[in-house]
C-alpha cells in the first residue's frame, strides 16, 4: 500500500496524535487534518500498532496502556454514550477502590484512570487550572511533556484535580489535593531538588509506577506514572517555570 | 549547563533497551550483546559527564558509534537474515503470544528500513527517547525526527500487514 502524500507538518501531527503528545493548539490543527483526511484513523492506528510492538517495556496487551479515541468529532453517538457510561463506572471504581488506601496512594492510583475533561489551556509556564491557587505547570516547551486531559475526583473527602501529561508512550498524572497537606505513607526515599523536598515511592502494583509526593504552597501534590528514569519525575516535580509555580 | 557524572549503575539499568537497540541496528543477538558490552567497557575507562537525565541518549549515541564500527568490519545485516530464535529472544517475556508476535514482526520489518529511518524508530520507539532527545542524539531536527518516524512506522506497518 502506498503512503498518502502528506506534508512533513501533517506527518508530524499524525505521529504526535498517535503518541498522544499533542498540545492543545496542535490538537485543533489535528482535528482539522483528521476531518480532511479520510484515511487518518487508519494511519494513526498503524502508527500506534508499530509503537506498541516496539515498546521495550510493553506489558501484556490485557494490561497494556489503552490509548484514547482519535478526536472528538469522529466519535459516534454510540461511542459517546458508552464512553460516558465507562466514565461513570470508572468514577465508581475509583471511589470504591480508594476507600481503604492511604489518600496519597489513592491519588497515585489516578494515573491509571482516563481523563474525563479536556486539558486546560496553556498560559505561559503554567496551565489554566489550579487548586487552592496552586496552578499546574506547563512542561511542554521545557520538557516535551504535554497536557492531554484532566479529571476531578474526591479523595479523603476533598475535591482533587488531576492533569495528565504525556510524552511518546509515557503518561504522568499530576494531582493536587486541596486543604492541609496529607501525611505521606512510610517507606519513601526523600530527595531534595532546588529546595523542594520530594518523597519518592515505587508502586509495583501499577506495573511499575514511580510516585513523587511533594508540597506546593502547603498543598499535597502527587505525580505518578511510568518513566524511564526516576530522575525525570524529580526534575518535573521541582520545576518552577522560572518562579511562576508556587513553592 | 548542569552536568553530572554518568554512574555505572545507570549502564546496567539501560542495558536491556540498548541491547534491543543494537539488535535492531545490527540484526544479530550475539553482535548486539558484544556491541553493548564493548560500548560499556569503553565508557567505563574514564569518567563521563552528561547533562541531567540524558544518560540514555548519551548511551544510545555511544552504541550507535560502536555499531558503525562493527558494520565496517563485519558482514552487513541484510546479507544475513535474523534467525527465528533471535526474533523470539527480542520479545518481552512478560508479553502474551500476540504481543510477542507483533514485536517479532516489527523487528523483522525494521531490518528493511534505510539507516536514517531505522535509527529514528530505534531512538523513539525502542529506546523511548523523546522526540527532542532523539533529534539531539541523531544530530538532526525534531521535525525531521517526526517525519522519519512517520515513514518508518508506515513501512514497518505495511510489512507487518503483509506477513
Amino acid at each position: 500500500m502506498t503512503e498518502p502524500t502528506l506534508s512533513r507538518r501533517d506527518q508530524a501531527l499524525l505521529v504526535r496524535l498517535a503518541d498522544d503528545t499533542l498540545t492543545t493548539r496542535d490538537r485543533r490543527r489535528a482535528e482539522r487534518l483528521v476531518g480532511a483526511l479520510p484515511d487518518a484513523e487508519r494511519i494513526v492506528e498503524r502508527q500506534r500498532r508499530v509503537a506498541r510492538a516496539l515498546e521495550a517495556d510493553a506489558p501484556p496487551p490485557a494490561a497494556g496502556r489503552a490509548r484514547g479515541p482519535l478526536l472528538a468529532p469522529r466519535l459516534a453517538i454510540a461511542g459517546a454514550v458508552s464512553g460516558a457510561l465507562a466514565c461513570v463506572l470508572v468514577v465508581l471504581a475509583v471511589v470504591l477502590s480508594t476507600g481503604e488506601r492511604a489518600p496519597v496512594w489513592a491519588a497515585a492510583d489516578l494515573a491509571k484512570q482516563p481523563a474525563t475533561q479536556p486539558a486546560p489551556a496553556e498560559d505561559g509556564a503554567l496551565l489554566d487550572a489550579a487548586v487552592d491557587g496552586v496552578r499546574f505547570p506547563d512542561w511542554g516547551a521545557e520538557f516535551g511533556w504535554h497536557e492531554t486531559g484532566m479529571r476531578r475526583d474526591e479523595i479523603a473527602g476533598r475535591p482533587t484535580t488531576t492533569v495528565f501529561y504525556e510524552h511518546t508512550t509515557h503518561r504522568l498524572a499530576y494531582t493536587i489535593v486541596p486543604g492541609p497537606a496529607l501525611p505521606g505513607p512510610d517507606g519513601a526515599r526523600i530527595v531534595r531538588r532546588d529546595g523542594l523536598e520530594i518523597a519518592l515511592y515505587r508502586d509495583e502494583g501499577h506495573g511499575g509506577h514511580d510516585v513523587a509526593v511533594f508540597e506546593r504552597d502547603g498543598r499535597t501534590c502527587v505525580l505518578a506514572g511510568h518513566v524511564i528514569e526516576v530522575d525525570t519525575i524529580v526534575e518535573l516535580a521541582a520545576w518552577t517555570g522560572g518562579g511562576r509555580v508556587r513553592s | 549547563m548542569d552536568r553530572r557524572r554518568l554512574e555505572p549503575a545507570s549502564l546496567a539499568r539501560h542495558r536491556p533497551r540498548l541491547v534491543r537497540a543494537a539488535y535492531a541496528m545490527c540484526g544479530s543477538r550475539d553482535d548486539a550483546e558484544d556491541i553493548v558490552q564493548e560500548t560499556f567497557e569503553r565508557i567505563l575507562r574514564r569518567p563521563r559527564f552528561v547533562q541531567r537525565d540524558r544518560d540514555l541518549a548519551y548511551l544510545l549515541r555511544a552504541v550507535q558509534r560502536t555499531c558503525g564500527a562493527h558494520a565496517a568490519t563485519r558482514a552487513r545485516r541484510d546479507t544475513t537474515p535474523s534467525p527465528p530464535e533471535d526474533l523470539e529472544w527480542i520479545s518481552d517475556r512478560r508479553a502474551g503470544p500476540e504481543q510477542a508476535m507483533e514485536t517479532q514482526l516489527a523487528y523483522a520489518a525494521m531490518a528493511e528500513l534505510s539507516d536514517p529511518l531505522r535509527a529514528t524508530i530505534v531512538a523513539v520507539d525502542v529506546v523511548g527517547l523523546f522526540y527532542r532527545e532523539a533529534a539531539r542524539s541523531l544530530r538532526t531536527r525534531t521535525g525531521t525526527v517526526m517525519s522519519r518516524l512517520y515513514h518508518a512506522r508506515e513501512q514497518v506497518a505495511t510489512a507487518m500487514e503483509a506477513t
